[in-house]
């Protein structure tokens, strides 16, 4: 029987893991390259969701399959993070305190209009609820589906990193600008390029983070499991900037989230936020995470 | 071994000389004139306007006390927080919980009416309870402030606030020993804290016209202003001050002079937290809409008050306390042209002056003004050299280098 | 007095101190990093109005030897006795307190001040509640040491404004306002002209005979002659030699440790 508790919730974290990496990896990437902890990237996960909502509700004028509202939240989020980088980042690239204070101001602004967007103009009733599908018909399929796309995504990023040009470009950045440029890469593209794909992934966890849910809210950032702060815990746990930190953070957590639910005594009121808990440990025991870093790695 | 140094002779003496010359007003620099005169115009502000208008008002002091704690420590000491709301609510529910859920029953219980000034005690009372546990918080967040740098600890200051919120929730009902009667829930605490004044008959002082109200609860407010701006003026201009700033330069030069960082460090979170939890509980009994409830504390979004402060302290000018005073008026201006046009937009429109102002104006409107006025005043002296002043470099500048070098050294790059 | 100068310039290991051989004394100090040992088991002992000069060799253990005296990081064994009391391993800024003070050879000025100011800083209380500074009192006692350092020309200037030169005395300033009975100068003369050298000898010099002591670390003797009483010269973080200058500059096992190419 015990074994077959652990074995069910092993199969849970596992799949709640893959989730929370794909949540983390937008987040890692823009660190990674550009030295930049994005207080925006719940923003930007939040848009993707709304996103989402817009393309497979009757919103506009019919309600498209789940397949286009993740396409649509996967695109919407690489334009933010486009956007934003192109529109503000950007110019205050050499100001890392302004760029603190900026993504997080951005990060609000752009769920509060999103709050507004829903509320004024869709006619969204709750604003805190919003209805987004699930991407298989049901709980089991929706999680595989999670866990394969999750995995085949992150893996192609990291070969892209790896393996082509621009990959190994931005790679040269992360360790380099001055390097970088002296050797003929554009910075500023290679930190569009990392924003807009961050953006995507974002964008795309966003849509899947909702359905998973139930409904996506447009506090949803800082609502458990609060994919801000989850990202954050995840980087930090993974060592600040590798991808590979990243996803044993993600598992990690995810692990020790599910465990502590389904085994320990009053865990349920814990699910969600454990990743707090482990945040704060953490940051406070070894706040250089695991693992090394480097972006590509 | 008594090694001689210029410290011998009466320091104490000369210190007080100096003091008295200072508290006498002479030989004050234009920009203290302009100051003191700001301060007076906002004591006159009543005779000028409507009960609404001035109830408006009203909170826009209390925005500008929000702003100076959060200038206190993090444009002082550099330690950026993201979620300064967490000591407003501590010293607004502290007071609200302290004088309804506490000190009223206690009364009660003895058979003890309470009069005017009895009333009045109680509501003081309060906010002591009310900025001590505030105080409390500041000790709870400064500590870890010893370990954390940089943007983990901005993490962990929004946090605390979204934890407080939920424990708000887990402790709706009822909070053992410390909130017999809970803390409300999101709706916040229904029973309302008596005021100072009020038309109502929840209030130490019963008035029944309305532009009595709203004059008495703005000079109480006022009152409360120059108390805060006492303080932490008096502090950010003794010693404690340049060491707060130094801190904010360069922690191992403050260490290497045989001053305890750590222990500044705390003060400044303390300090802080204290001054917002204390304008939170006067406002409580004092202020307009004094409801002790999440969205007044924490703003509407749970983190917009927070946003708000940062918002406010950066349009005046971190590290500068009056900055705070300056970047309220703007930011309430900008508040009432957008709710008398676009209401519907709140507060997107406030996020956006707040976003200009980090891009095009990092420095703030006063430190510019000052350097734009020194300039102006050399340039009349006659004195063509001053006018390529010597650039200081503000304290937003210096934040954002210290920052700089943290996260070159967490990530370990190179040429960023 | 310790009667250590007499027993001449050989090394001398198994000698160790009692908290009153000396204003400042070091007992068997170690420290190890990982397992890299830095400092093996070094014994000194610093005598009141001395001025020592603490040489070694690029890499020898002097800052690390020092960093464990004045409290930058603990030892991990061994005694450091100042006026007499066990201080081992009190924190940086209370060693300060205690009256031992230092100059850093990377100079770390706050830039968002004038040198005045950061003279200034050094005369603050290490009180959390102060009228110290309202009334303007501390300026000027900046104002004099910073007169006295040699930088009352430059005083209003900020330090990314000063010279090489005025940088170590902006330096010397912070550690004299500090009010120090001991004062550690970390390579005072790297990069100075004769006559700036000669210009910070006679401060120093100044300095003790109003009563400090002085520790001068430096690679070599060059420039110290003048300044210093007595040597004590390390290497591989153990003591070789110690003895007058002109001791030191004779001993073999010295001129071996810096028959690499540099001069004692």
């Amino acid at each position: 029987m015990v074994l077959g508790e652990i074995a069910t919730a092993t199969v849970t974290a596992i799949f709640l893991s893959a989730l929370y990496a794909i949540i983390a990896i937008g987040f890692t990437l823009i660190f990674g390259v550009g030295g930049i902890l994005n207080f925006a990237h719940g923003a930007f996960i939040t848009v993707g969701m709304f996103a989402g909502f817009l393309a497979t509700s009757d919103a506009f004028l019919i309600a498209l399959p789940i397949w286009a509202g993740l396409l649509a939240g996967t695109a919407a989020g690489a334009l933010i993070g486009a956007v934003t980088y192109l529109g503000i980042i950007r110019y205050v690239r050499d100001r890392p305190v302004t760029i603190l204070i900026l993504t997080f101001v951005i990060g609000f602004f752009i769920i509060y209009a999103i709050r507004i967007g829903a509320r004024d103009v869709f006619g969204v009733n709750d604003p805190l609820a919003i209805p987004v599908p699930q991407v298989m018909g049901t709980a089991f399929l929706n999680d595989v589906y999670i866990f394969v796309t999750s995995w085949l995504l992150i893996g192609l990023l990291f070969y892209f990193v790896n393996y082509t040009r621009t990959g190994r470009a931005i790679i040269a950045v992360s360790q380099s600008d001055k390097g970088a440029a002296l050797v003929g890469i554009d910075a500023e593209k290679i930190n569009l390029i990392t924003w807009t794909v961050a953006g995507a992934f974002a964008g795309y966890a966003g849509v899947l983070l909702a359905g998973a849910f139930g409904n996506g809210s447009w506090l949803m950032s800082i609502q458990p499991p609060a994919p801000l702060i989850l990202s954050f815990a995840i980087v930090i746990l993974g060592g600040l900037g590798s991808i590979k930190g990243s996803i044993a953070g993600a598992y990690i957590i995810g692990f020790a989230e599910t465990f502590t639910v389904n085994f320990v005594p009053g865990g349920e009121q814990l699910a969600g936020v454990s990743s707090l808990v482990l945040l704060v440990v953490f940051l406070l025991v070894k706040p250089e995470g695991l693992f090394g870093r480097g972006a590509g790695e | 071994m008594a090694t001689e140094t210029p410290l011998e002779g009466d320091v104490g003496r000369r210190r007080k000389q100096a003091v008295k010359e200072k508290l006498l007003l002479r030989d004050l620099a234009l920009r203290h004139r302009l100051g003191i005169l700001g301060v007076g115009l906002l004591a006159l502000l009543p005779l000028l306007a409507q009960p609404r208008e001035l109830n408006q008002f009203t909170y826009v002091l209390y925005l500008m006390m929000f702003a100076i704690s959060w200038d206190v420590v993090s444009g002082y000491t550099g330690q950026l927080s993201f979620g300064h709301a967490f000591f407003f609510a501590l010293g607004g529910y502290g007071t609200s919980v302290t004088v309804n859920q506490h000190l009223v029953p206690l009364l009660d219980g003895l058979g003890v009416t309470l009069g005017p000034v009895g009333t009045t005690v109680v509501i003081l009372a309060g906010i002591v309870g009310g900025t001590l546990v505030a105080a409390l918080g500041g000790v709870l967040i400064g500590v870890p402030a010893l370990r954390l740098e940089g943007p983990y600890l901005s993490l962990v200051t929004l946090i605390a606030p979204l934890l407080l919120y939920q424990s708000f929730i887990i402790f709706g009902e009822e909070l053992p020993v410390l909130a017999p009667n809970g803390l409300g829930g999101t709706s916040g605490l229904l029973n309302e804290p008596p005021s100072f004044v009020g038309i109502g008959t929840n209030a130490a002082v019963t008035v029944d016209q309305l532009w009595v109200d709203a004059v008495a609860r703005y000079y109480i407010s006022f009152l409360a202003l120059l108390i805060v701006l006492a303080v932490t003026y008096g502090v950010t201009r003794s010693a404690a001050g340049s060491v707060f700033t130094a801190i904010r330069e360069d922690e191992d030069a403050v260490q290497s002079v045989g001053l305890n960082p750590a222990k500044f460090k705390i003060f400044a979170f303390v300090l802080s937290a204290a001054v917002g939890g204390f304008a939170a509980a006067v406002w409580m009994h004092a202020g307009p809409n004094a409801y002790p409830n999440t969205e007044n504390l924490f703003g509407p979004g749970r983190i917009d008050l927070s946003i708000n402060v940062i918002v406010v302290a950066v349009i005046g000018g971190m590290g500068t306390i009056v900055g705070s005073l300056v970047g309220a008026l703007f930011f309430a201006f900008a508040d009432s042209v957008i709710g008398a046009f676009v209401p519907e937009l709140k507060p997107l429109p406030t996020f956006l002056l707040g976003m200009v102002a980090l891009t095009f104006l990092p420095r703030g409107v006063v430190p510019e003004a000052t350097r734009f006025g020194r300039r102006l005043l050399a340039w009349r002296r006659g004195e063509v050299d001053s006018l390529v002043e010597r650039d200081r470099t503000s304290a937003a500048k210096r934040t954002v280098d210290r920052y700089r070098e943290e996260i070159e050294e967490i990530i370990g790059g190179e040429g960023r | 007095m310790s009667a250590e100068p007499e027993t001449g310039a050989r090394a001398d290991r198994e000698r160790s101190y009692g908290p009153d051989d000396g204003i400042l004394v070091a007992d068997d100090l170690r420290k190890e990093f990982g397992g890299l040992v830095a400092v093996d088991d070094l014994s000194f002992a610093v005598q009141e109005q001395e001025i020592l000069g603490f040489i070694g060799p690029n890499g020898a253990g002097k800052s690390t030897t020092f960093n464990c005296v004045t409290g930058t990081y603990p030892p991990t064994d061994g005694t450091v006795y100042f006026k007499g009391e066990d201080v081992t391993g009190i924190p940086a800024h209370d060693m300060v307190k205690e009256g031992m003070s230092r100059t850093f050879q990377e100079f770390a000025p706050l830039e968002d001040r004038p040198v005045v100011k950061n003279v200034e800083l050094a005369l603050a209380p290490d009180e959390l509640f102060t009228l110290s500074g309202m009334g303007g009192e501390t300026e000027q006692l900046a104002r004099e040491i910073c007169r006295r350092v040699g930088l009352g020309e430059v005083m209003d200037q900020t330090p990314s404004e000063l010279p090489h030169a005025g940088m170590l005395k902006l330096e010397l300033g912070r550690a004299i306002a500090t009010q120090p009975d001991v004062m550690l100068v970390d390579e005072p003369f790297a990069g100075l002209s004769a006559d700036e050298v000669q210009e910070l000898t006679e401060v120093m010099e100044s300095l003790r005979q109003h009563g400090m002591t002085l520790i001068v670390v430096d690679h070599n003797m060059r420039g110290l002659l003048n300044l210093i009483d007595r040597a004590f010269v390390i290497q591989f973080g153990s003591k070789i030699a110690e003895g007058t200058p002109e001791e030191i500059t004779d001993d073999p096992e010295v001129q071996e440790a810096y028959l690499g190419g540099e001069e004692i």
